[in-house]
């Protein structure tokens, strides 16, 4: 379990982390999500131990890694938001010189590396330059240099910021591996439908705050901001009207052809019984969902809210 | 060799471009110092019956000079961008992250230059046969000669990572290497001069006396070449001829670059801890 308490970090009259509260969970993989300027990279480097706070705690297992940053190096792996690569080595040059530098025996070095290659796929690259790899490739390959130390805390700042749709796939997948590797993850991101389907939970930070913790729908209630949901169908459209007009947390009902949207603002375990109820009742359902831009809609919202309070509280 | 970073540089040493420039112009300079001097004392008869080894040391007397000269201009270029060159290609995070200690880095940047200068100065070693050959300066000689002028490499090269260290980009470091290698031995030999002109009263032999100069590349270099030529050069620059009674300035010096060049690792190490004591809020 992680645990970030009261952490402050202030460069001259900026405080880019201001009394940031945080608990993650072992295992979960856990997103960080914020404007850009909120804190996420500064908050990341701490917890790397790429910069000392100026108050507070992080605990990680109950041991303040803020007083003992060895412990760092044996438990968390890091991949910053912006790094370079040595043009003159390869691949496998490349990994066996961090491998080196976390002072991994040299006979255990070859599998190690080279298991670690498949885990990103990158294992046909291993005798090309670094130089030569593609920004997703080297993305990955970073992934796999921040895996050498087998941590258990896995950091991971906009791992898909620059990548193209298809770079950004082959990532989510990668990531959905590790996170069966029971690893605890925490991936940050100025976009937060992008991590919405990878992350159990969730934290929002604004001006080194955080606004927010838990899983999407417990944000999306309390944020009380109802989601989009549509459904499509083939016919019986007016049972599930029927069925729809049950519901307390079910408004806005708007019928389209072969399609129905409407607001809701109840959780998952509600919706799902809607689709069973719809199903049972034979309404052919051929897809069901919700609407993405929801998501980043709340976000604004609720960083716009932290603004106003904050502006609030100064006047 | 057990530092990481010391065996990334040096397998990554010949795969530059700029290893072999290095190594060829030096060589090149070397071989053309030595043709110049063989070709002025052939064509000078009245100098010459036969080889005299006044002569070769002179040879390598010139040859010394050019080395060392070699050897100061050419490790800022090299080691001026230790950190800095890091930082410019974002690689140098990803160093610190690792389980390496900030002193494992500069040491690792440190003794990689050194172990250039060593090959450098090798490659010409063949060219340094034309005096064993006739004969005049021995083995032991030389070595003596690598090891002063590496001593010097260390501190320079200390110097250049410290800048490295304390300022983000390269160019900057660059320069105030470069800065402080010509005014440091100017201002310091100025200095010199200005402190003891006329005054005889001293006597040479003085330890201050020996310590001021021993501080002065200059004067260390004079120094060395006077030990080998067996005249007496500091007489002529400082008119004071028995400053070299007892331990040799150049001795001397040598001491002093391996303390500069340990303090100055170990000052950059703690610049560039991330998390140091120094560090905090
Ligand atoms: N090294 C630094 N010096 C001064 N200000 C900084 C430094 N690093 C970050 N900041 C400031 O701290 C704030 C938070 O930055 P950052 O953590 O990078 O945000 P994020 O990663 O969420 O975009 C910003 O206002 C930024 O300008
Ligand atoms: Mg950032």
């Amino acid at each position: 379990m992680i645990k970030i308490e009261n952490l402050v970090k202030t460069f001259g009259k900026i405080n880019a982390v201001d009394g940031l509260n945080l608990t993650i969970e072992k295992g979960s993989v856990f997103g960080f999500v914020g404007p850009n300027g909120a804190g996420k990279t500064t908050t990341m480097k701490i917890m790397a131990g790429l910069m000392r706070a100026s108050l507070g705690s992080i605990f990680i297992d109950d041991v303040d890694i803020v007083k003992n940053p060895s412990i760092i190096k044996e438990k968390i792996g890091y991949m910053p938001d912006f790094f370079g690569v040595y043009d003159n080595l390869k691949v496998s040059e490349y990994m066996d010189f961090y491998a080196d530098a976390y002072y991994i025996p040299t006979n255990e070095r070859k599998d190690l590396i080279n298991n670690l290659l498949e885990t990103v796929n990158l294992s046909q690259k291993i005798d090309s330059y670094v130089d030569s790899l593609s920004r997703g490739m080297k993305q990955r390959l970073c992934l796999a240099r921040s895996l050498i130390n087998d941590p258990d805390i896995l950091i991971l700042d906009e791992p898909a910021s620059g990548l193209d749709p298809m770079a950004r796939a082959e990532m989510k997948d990668i990531l959905k591996q590790l996170k069966q590797l029971d690893k605890t993850i925490i991936i940050s991101s100025h976009i937060l439908p992008e991590l919405h389907q990878m992350c159990s939970e969730i934290g929002i930070i604004d001006h080194g705050r955080l606004i927010d913790c838990g899983s999407i729908n417990d944000i999306m209630i309390r944020g009380s901001k109802y989601r989009n949901i549509y459904v499509k169908y083939l016919n019986n459209g007016e049972k599930l009207l029927l069925i729809l007009k049950e519901y307390k947390e079910v408004f806005e009902i708007k019928e389209g052809i072969g399609e129905i949207n409407f607001s809701f603002n109840g959780d998952d375990l509600i919706l799902s019984q809607i689709l069973t109820q719809a199903v049972k009742k034979d309404v052919s359902v051929v897809s069901f969902g919700e609407k993405e831009g929801d998501l980043e809609d709340l976000f604004i919202k609720l960083t716009q809210d932290a603004q106003t309070e904050e502006t609030e509280v100064k006047q | 060799m057990k530092n990481p970073v010391f065996k990334r540089e040096i397998n990554t040493m010949f795969r530059s471009f700029r290893t072999f420039i290095a190594i060829g112009a030096y060589g090149l300079g070397m071989l053309g110092i030595t043709a110049l001097i063989l070709f002025d004392v052939i064509l000078d008869n009245s100098r010459f019956n036969g080889f005299d080894p006044k002569v070769t040391i002179e040879l390598f007397c010139c040859m010394l000079a050019l080395q060392t000269m070699v050897v100061f201009l050419a490790v800022p270029a090299f080691s001026a961008s230790a950190i800095s060159g890091e930082r410019e290609r974002q690689t140098f995070d990803l160093m610190l992250l690792t389980k390496m200690s900030t002193s494992d880095i500069i040491w690792g940047k440190l003794l990689s230059s050194l172990l250039f200068v060593f090959i450098m100065i090798t490659a010409a070693l063949p060219v340094y046969s034309v005096v064993f050959y006739y004969g005049g300066v021995s083995i032991p000689d030389l070595i003596l000669v690598y090891f002063f002028d590496l001593t010097y490499a260390a501190s320079i090269g200390s110097i250049s990572i410290f800048f490295s260290s304390l300022f983000k980009r390269t160019v900057i470091s660059t320069v105030l290497s470069y800065l402080t290698l010509v005014f440091y031995p100017i201002i310091i030999t100025v200095l010199t001069l200005l402190i003891y002109a006329g005054d005889y009263n001293i006597t040479d032999s003085s330890w201050l006396f020996k310590i001021i100069m021993s501080v002065n590349p200059i004067a260390a270099c004079l120094s060395i070449i006077a030990y080998f030529s067996g005249t007496d050069i500091m007489m002529f620059l400082f008119g004071r001829g028995n400053a070299e009674n007892g331990i040799k300035i150049w001795q001397m010096a040598i001491f002093f670059n391996i303390i500069i060049s340990c303090f100055f690792a170990k000052l950059s190490a703690s610049i560039i801890d991330p998390i140091g004591k120094n560090k905090y809020r």
